[in-house]
C-alpha cells in the first residue's frame, strides 16, 4: 500500500499522447506552450539525469495534477512545476501517513467513545480554518472560495478529514499504549500539508483533546477560560491581516490575523496540547525506554540519511519534502548556509540540533545513569549519525547545554558523596562563565545595551539625523534619549525600545543595574544581540497585548503592526521565550514558568528528569525551536517525563527498603 | 472551422487565419466595440477577457472555453465518489452491528 501511494499518484492523469522532450534552454517553449500535457511520470524518464529542480505548482486543478504545469527560467537554473492539488494532496499524504501510522504495533486497546462526534466536530474546526485564512487558499487554488454554495471543493475537504480524523482516532485506539516510544520518528515524518496550512499530528491529535474534553469537566472549564482569552484577544484585532508568509513555520503559524483564524488556532492548539498530553498521561508508565532510545537513534540517523539522499537529486528533493510532509524543501545541496549550518530535510537547523542533541543526552545520560549501555552496533552506527547531524546543525547551544547536562549527570549519579557532588556541581557551574570569561572579549555592561539599542535602531524608520564634525549621528554618539524625544520620531520607534532606552538612561545616570543591561547579558554571550535587537524594534504591545498576547500561533500582527526595515522575508524572535510573550502575553509567560519551576522543585528528586528539562529551558531562551510541531511535542514529552522516572525511583525505593 | 469557435464566439464571416497569428509575436488584437467582452477559462483555471471575434476565435481553438463549470467538474466528481465511499463504510458499520445485535438476542 506504501508503494502503491508512492507511485499512484503520479500516473494518475497518465493520458498524454505526446512524450516529453528532454528540457533544456533550447526547448523550453516546448514545455511553456504544452502545459498541462506531459505526465511527470514521462518527464522524468526523459529528464532522469538532469539537475532541473522540481518544484509543486500548488494551485493545479485535478485535471494536471501530476502533469508538467510549468517552467521557471533563469540563468542558472530551470525549474519545472509538477501540478498539485489541494483535494489530492489531503488524500494521498494523509493515506501515505496513516499507513506508516499503521505501521506501530498494536497494544492492548484503549477505547474511546464520542469518536464519530469528536470527528465531526474536528472536522467543523477545519471548516472554519478555511473561511478564516481563505487568502492563503486562494494562493493555493484558483477555484477555491469560502462561499459555500455549491462549492464542491471544501464538501470534499471535509469529507476526506472527516474519514482521516476518523481513521486516526481507530488506529490510535488499537496502539495507544505504544504511541510513545515511535514519537521520535515525527523528526522524519514531520507532517505538513503541501497545500493547506495544516499538520496532521496537529488536527490528529486535536481530535483525541476533543474526545477527552467532552468527557472531562475541568477539560470544559479550561476551554471555557480559552473562549474568554479568545474574545479578549479578538477585540484587539484593530487592523486585521489576510496573509501571511508562513514560510517554514507553515502547518503550526496561522496566515491571517482576524477573529475568526484567532479562535481556530486557540481551538486547535488548546485541543492538540489536551490530546497529546492525554496521550503521555495515560501511557508514559508504560513506556518501554529502550525502545525509545533505540527509535531516537533511528529517526536521527533516518533524518540525516534522508538530508543526504534529499540533496542528491530534485527528484528525490521533491519526493522527500512531498512524503515526509515537510514544511520546506529540504535543503538541495550538502553545503551549510552562510557558511554555518546545514538543515537537512528540516525547516530549522536549530530545531534539528536540538533534536540530535536530546538523543544523544538521552542515550547517553541514561548510559551514565545506569552505569551501562544496551544497544548493539547498528544503534551505536546511528549514534555516529546523530553526532554527525549535531555537528552539522552548528547549534553551539544544543552542544553546550549537552555537554553540561552530561556533566551533571554524570556528577549525580557516579559520585557518592555528597559534598563532592555538590562541590563537582557549583565547581561547573562557575567554570563555564571563566573558561568564556577567559577566552572571549566581552564588552562592557554599558556597550551591551547600547549595542542591543543600536540593533533596534537600525531597522526603525528613523529621519537622517546631523553629523558632528566627525561624522557621527547621535546613534553614533548613544544619545539615545534625544533620539526618543524628537517628536518625528515617537511614532517609528515601537514601546518596547522607547521602554528599554528609558530604563538604560535613567538607570545609567543613577549607577543602577538595569533591565536593558539584564537582557544584553544574556544576548551577547548566546549571539542574540542582533536578532533580539530587531524583536525590540518591532515588538510594538498595546497594553492588553503585553500583559495577554495576541492568541495562540498568532505571529502575524508582531511582523507587521509596526513598520520597520524588517518587515520582508521570515525573521522570528530567535527565542521561543519571546515568541510565546507575542502568543500569550507576560501572563502566558509567567504561568509558564512558575508551572515549571513548581514542577522542579516538586520532582527535584529525580535528577535526571530536572536535568533534561533544563537542557530544554537553556535551549528555549535562544531557538525558536517550539514554533515547529515535532520540536514542540518533543517539548512537550520532554517536561512529562517525571511520571515515568518516578515511576522507576519508587520501584527502585521499594527494592532498597526491602533490602 | 471549430465548431466551439461558433458556438462560444457567435457567427463571423472572418476567416481566421490562426497559423499566422501564432507565428507573429508582435500581433495584437484589436478590440471591437460592437462585440460583447467575453470570458474565457482554460483547464489550469486561467481567465481572459476577450473583446473581438477573432480574438474570441484564437483562444477557442487554443483548447479555452466559456462555462467555469467544465474546470471545477472534478471537484464535483471527487465529491460524489468520496461519498459513495462514506455512504458505503457507513452502512457496511451498520450492517456489522445489526448482525452483532441480532446474534447477542440469540
Amino acid at each position: 500500500m506504501l508503494i502503491f501511494c508512492l507511485i499512484f499518484p503520479w500516473i494518475l492523469n497518465n493520458g498524454s499522447t505526446d512524450d516529453a522532450p528532454p528540457l533544456d534552454k533550447n526547448n523550453l517553449g516546448s514545455y511553456e506552450s504544452n502545459i498541462c500535457t506531459y505526465n511527470f511520470l514521462d518527464f522524468v524518464s526523459e529528464n532522469f539525469y538532469s539537475e532541473n529542480l522540481i518544484k509543486p505548482d500548488k494551485t493545479s486543478s485535478i485535471e494536471c495534477y501530476s502533469k508538467v504545469n510549468g517552467i521557471g527560467y533563469t540563468p542558472d537554473s530551470i525549474s519545472v512545476y509538477i501540478g498539485t492539488n489541494i483535494n489530492l494532496d489531503l488524500i494521498i499524504q494523509s493515506l501515505f501517513w496513516l499507513l506508516l501510522f499503521s505501521l506501530i504495533p498494536v497494544s492492548n486497546t484503549y477505547s474511546m467513545r464520542n469518536v464519530e462526534v469528536a470527528a465531526f466536530l474536528g472536522t467543523l474546526l477545519f471548516l472554519l480554518h478555511l473561511r478564516s485564512e481563505s487568502y492563503f487558499y486562494q494562493m493555493n487554488s484558483k477555484i477555491f472560495s469560502p462561499n459555500l454554495e455549491n462549492n464542491y471543493l471544501i464538501f470534499s475537504l471535509l469529507i476526506t478529514l472527516y474519514f482521516v480524523l476518523f481513521t486516526f482516532i481507530t488506529l490510535c485506539q488499537k496502539r495507544f499504549y505504544n504511541i510513545l516510544n515511535y514519537l521520535p520518528f515525527i523528526f522524519v515524518i514531520v507532517g505538513t500539508f503541501n497545500t493547506l496550512n495544516l499538520n496532521f499530528f496537529v488536527i490528529c491529535f486535536a481530535v483525541l483533546g476533543i474526545i477527552r474534553t467532552l468527557k472531562k469537566r475541568k477539560l470544559q472549564f479550561g476551554l471555557l477560560v480559552l473562549l474568554v482569552m479568545s474574545k479578549l484577544w479578538e477585540v484587539q484585532t484593530i487592523n486585521e491581516i489576510a496573509f501571511f508568509d508562513v514560510d517554514k513555520i507553515k502547518g503550526f503559524s496561522s496566515s491571517a490575523y482576524n477573529s475568526d483564524s484567532i479562535l481556530y488556532w486557540s481551538l486547535i492548539f488548546f485541543f492538540f496540547c489536551v490530546g497529546f498530553i492525554f496521550l503521555i498521561q495515560k501511557t508514559i508508565i508504560f513506556l518501554n525506554i529502550d525502545l525509545l532510545q533505540k527509535n531516537l537513534l533511528i529517526s536521527g540517523g533516518a533524518s540525516v540519511i534522508l538530508s543526504i539522499i534529499s540533496a542528491s537529486g530534485p527528484l528525490e528533493n521533491f519526493f522527500t519534502y512531498y512524503y515526509l510532509g515537510l514544511n520546506k524543501s529540504p535543503s538541495r545541496t550538502l553545503e551549510s548556509v552562510s557558511g554555518n549550518a546545514w538543515r537537512g530535510i528540516s525547516s530549522s537547523a536549530e530545531g534539528v540540533g536540538e533534536f540530535y542533541a536530546f538523543v544523544l543526552l538521552i542515550v547517553l545520560g541514561l548510559a551514565l545513569k545506569n552505569k551501562k549501555i544496551n544497544l548493539s552496533l547498528p544503534y551505536l552506527l546511528f549514534g555516529l549519525l546523530n553526532i554527525y547531524g549535531l555537528y552539522r546543525a552548528n547549534n553551539f547551544a544544543a552542544v553546550s547545554s549537552l555537554i553540561v547536562i552530561l556533566g551533571c549527570i554524570y556528577v549525580s549519579y557516579n559520585i557518592p558523596s555528597k559534598k563532592i557532588r555538590f562541590f563537582l556541581l557549583v565547581s561547573l557551574s562557575l567554570l563555564i562563565p571563566y573558561f568564556y570569561q577567559s577566552y572571549s572579549t566581552i564588552p562592557t555592561a554599558q556597550d551591551l545595551s547600547r549595542n542591543l539599542i543600536k540593533e533596534s535602531l537600525k531597522i526603525s524608520y528613523l529621519d537622517s539625523f546631523d553629523k558632528n564634525q566627525y561624522g557621527q549621528t547621535a546613534i553614533d554618539e548613544n544619545r539615545f534619549l534625544e533620539i526618543l524625544q524628537q517628536e518625528e520620531n515617537e511614532e517609528v520607534i515601537s514601546n518596547t525600545l522607547n521602554f528599554l532606552v528609558e530604563r538604560y538612561h535613567y538607570s545609567e545616570r543613577n549607577n543602577l543595574p538595569n533591565l536593558t543591561t539584564t537582557i544584553s547579558a544574556v544576548a551577547y554571550p548566546i549571539n542574540r544581540t542582533k536578532v533580539w535587537g530587531i524583536f525590540i524594534g518591532k515588538y510594538d504591545p498595546t497594553l492588553s497585548s503585553l500583559l495577554f498576547g495576541t492568541g495562540f500561533n498568532q505571529i502575524s500582527n508582531y511582523y507587521f503592526s509596526h513598520p520597520t526595515k524588517v518587515n520582508t522575508g521570515l525573521t522570528l524572535p530567535h527565542s521561543a521565550v519571546l515568541s510565546y510573550l507575542v502568543y500569550t502575553g507576560l501572563f502566558g509567560i509567567l504561568t509558564f514558568f512558575t508551572f515549571i519551576v513548581f514542577r522542579l522543585i516538586r520532582y527535584k528528586f529525580i535528577t535526571i528528569y530536572v536535568l533534561i528539562t533544563l537542557f530544554f529551558l537553556m535551549n528555549i531562551i535562544k531557538s525558536d525551536s517550539l514554533l515547529y510541531v515535532n520540536n514542540f511535542m518533543l517539548f512537550i514529552f520532554a517536561i512529562n517525563l517525571h511520571k515515568y522516572f518516578e515511576k522507576e525511583y519508587l520501584e527502585k525505593f521499594k527494592e532498597d527498603t526491602s533490602k | 472551422m471549430n465548431a466551439n469557435i461558433e458556438k462560444i464566439c457567435g457567427a463571423s464571416e472572418i476567416n481566421p487565419d490562426f497559423d499566422a497569428i501564432a507565428s507573429n509575436p508582435s500581433f495584437v488584437f484589436e478590440p471591437d466595440k460592437t462585440y460583447e467582452t467575453l470570458t474565457l477559462y482554460n483547464s489550469e483555471g486561467s481567465i481572459i477577457n476577450v473583446n473581438s471575434w477573432l480574438e474570441c476565435a484564437n483562444y477557442v481553438n487554443g483548447g479555452w472555453f466559456d462555462n467555469i463549470n467544465n474546470l471545477i467538474n472534478y471537484e464535483k466528481r471527487l465529491f460524489y465518489i468520496l461519498l459513495f465511499f462514506g455512504a458505503s463504510y457507513v452502512i457496511n458499520e451498520l450492517k456489522q452491528k445489526l448482525k452483532g445485535q441480532k446474534n447477542s438476542k440469540k
